[in-house]
C-alpha cells in the first residue's frame, strides 16, 4: 500500500471509489498505469496491448470491492493484469483458425540469423534485437496459452513457483509441471526452427 | 554432446533477453478518458440494478457530514448554559458530588 507524503494513500482512494466516487479511479489509473503497461507489454503483442490494458483497468474497478487492505495493492493489481493477459491468449487461441505447427523456411532463416549474430557479438544491435523479439513471439505463439504464460513468468521473469501460482491462481504443483513441460516444448520448437543439428537434452525428444 | 547443445542454449538465452527488451506501449491521450467512460457506464448500470446502497455507505454519506455540526452545536449549548444561568456550575457540582447512598435510603424508607 503506497502512502505518499502529501498524496492520498491508495486505500483512501479505494474507499472513496467504493463509496460511489468513480472519478477517484482516475488517480489510481495515473498512479499504476506504468506498472500495468509494463506487465501487459511483456505478455501480449503490441497491437493488442492497449486493449488488454483497458480491459485490465475495467477489471480492477469491478474487483475493488473484494480487495483487502492488508494485502499489498501493487501485487493485487499484478494478479489482475497477468490474468487478463492469460484470458487474452485463451480467447486468441480459441479463435485461431489454423494450427501453427509447421516451421517455414523463413522461421528457420530467422533462427539461423540470430545464432550467427550471437556468435559475432555478445550484445545485438537494434535490428538484431527486433529480430530476437520477433523470434520470441514466433516461438511463444506455438505454445498453448497456459504454457506461454507459465514459461514467461517462471523462465523469463524469474518468478518462483509459489509466486507464479499466486499470479495465475493455479496450484504450485500445476505450475511446476507446466513450467517443465513448457520449457521442453519451447526448446523443441527452437530446435525445429534451427534444424536437426541441435541435439536435445535427454528426455526432450518426446 | 555438450557442444551440440550449445546453440539452443544460446538461442534460449537471447530470447530471454528479447523478452526483457520489449517496450511498454505508448498509450494515446484519450485512453484514460475511454476507461473512465466505461467505468461510469458500469457504475450507472450498477445503480440501476441496486438503487439502495449498503448501510455503511448510507451511514457515511448521511451521518458523518452532520457529526461535526452536531458537536459544534453541543459545545455552544454547554457554553451558553454556563454563562446564561448564574450558579449553574455550583448546582451541577453539588449534584455530581452529592451522597447518592443517603438519597437512596431516604427514598426506600420513605423518610
Amino acid at each position: 500500500m503506497n502512502d505518499f507524503i502529501g498524496e492520498t494513500s491508495d486505500w483512501a482512494i479505494i474507499r472513496e471509489i467504493r463509496e460511489g466516487n468513480v472519478n477517484a479511479f482516475e488517480s489510481l489509473m495515473t498512479r499504476y498505469e506504468g506498472h500495468i503497461s509494463a506487465i501487459v507489454a511483456k505478455h501480449v503483442p503490441p497491437e493488442s496491448a492497449q486493449e488488454v490494458i483497458h480491459e485490465t483497468f475495467i477489471r480492477i474497478y469491478q474487483s475493488l470491492g473484494n480487495y483487502k487492505e492488508d494485502k499489498p495493492f501493487q501485487h493485487w493489481l499484478s494478479r489482475i493484469a497477468v490474468r487478463s493477459c492469460y484470458d487474452f491468449w485463451r480467447a486468441h487461441y480459441k479463435n485461431r483458425e489454423k494450427p501453427l505447427s509447421a516451421v517455414s523456411a523463413e522461421d528457420r532463416q530467422r533462427a539461423e540469423n540470430i545464432l550467427s549474430g550471437y556468435s559475432r557479438k555478445s550484445q545485438p544491435d537494434t535490428a538484431g534485437r527486433e529480430d530476437d523479439i520477433r523470434m520470441l513471439r514466433w516461438a511463444l505463439d506455438r505454445l498453448s496459452a497456459e504454457d506461454r504464460m507459465v514459461l514467461s513468468l517462471t523462465c523469463f521473469e524469474g518468478y518462483s513457483t509459489a509466486e507464479t501460482a499466486g499470479l495465475l491462481g493455479w496450484s504450485a504443483a500445476n505450475v511446476k509441471i507446466r513450467a517443465f513441460r513448457a520449457r521442453k516444448a519451447l526448446r523443441k520448437i527452437l530446435a525445429a526452427a534451427y534444424g536437426t543439428a541441435i541435439t536435445m537434452k535427454p528426455g526432450e525428444e518426446a | 554432446m555438450k557442444k551440440n547443445r550449445e546453440p539452443i542454449d544460446k538461442l534460449e538465452e537471447r530470447l530471454v533477453q528479447a523478452y526483457h527488451d520489449q517496450q511498454s506501449p505508448v498509450m494515446p491521450s484519450r485512453w484514460r478518458w475511454d476507461v473512465m467512460r466505461d467505468i461510469r457506464q458500469l457504475q450507472a448500470e450498477r445503480q440501476r440494478r441496486d438503487p439502495n446502497p449498503a448501510p455503511n455507505v448510507v451511514f457515511r454519506r448521511m451521518v458523518l457530514p452532520f457529526a461535526s455540526a452536531a458537536a459544534a452545536a453541543a459545545i455552544i449549548l454547554t457554553i451558553y448554559s454556563f454563562t446564561a444561568v448564574p450558579g449553574f456550575e455550583q448546582d451541577l457540582f453539588a449534584l455530581l458530588t452529592e451522597d447518592t447512598s443517603g438519597m437512596l435510603s431516604t427514598q426506600i424508607t420513605g423518610m
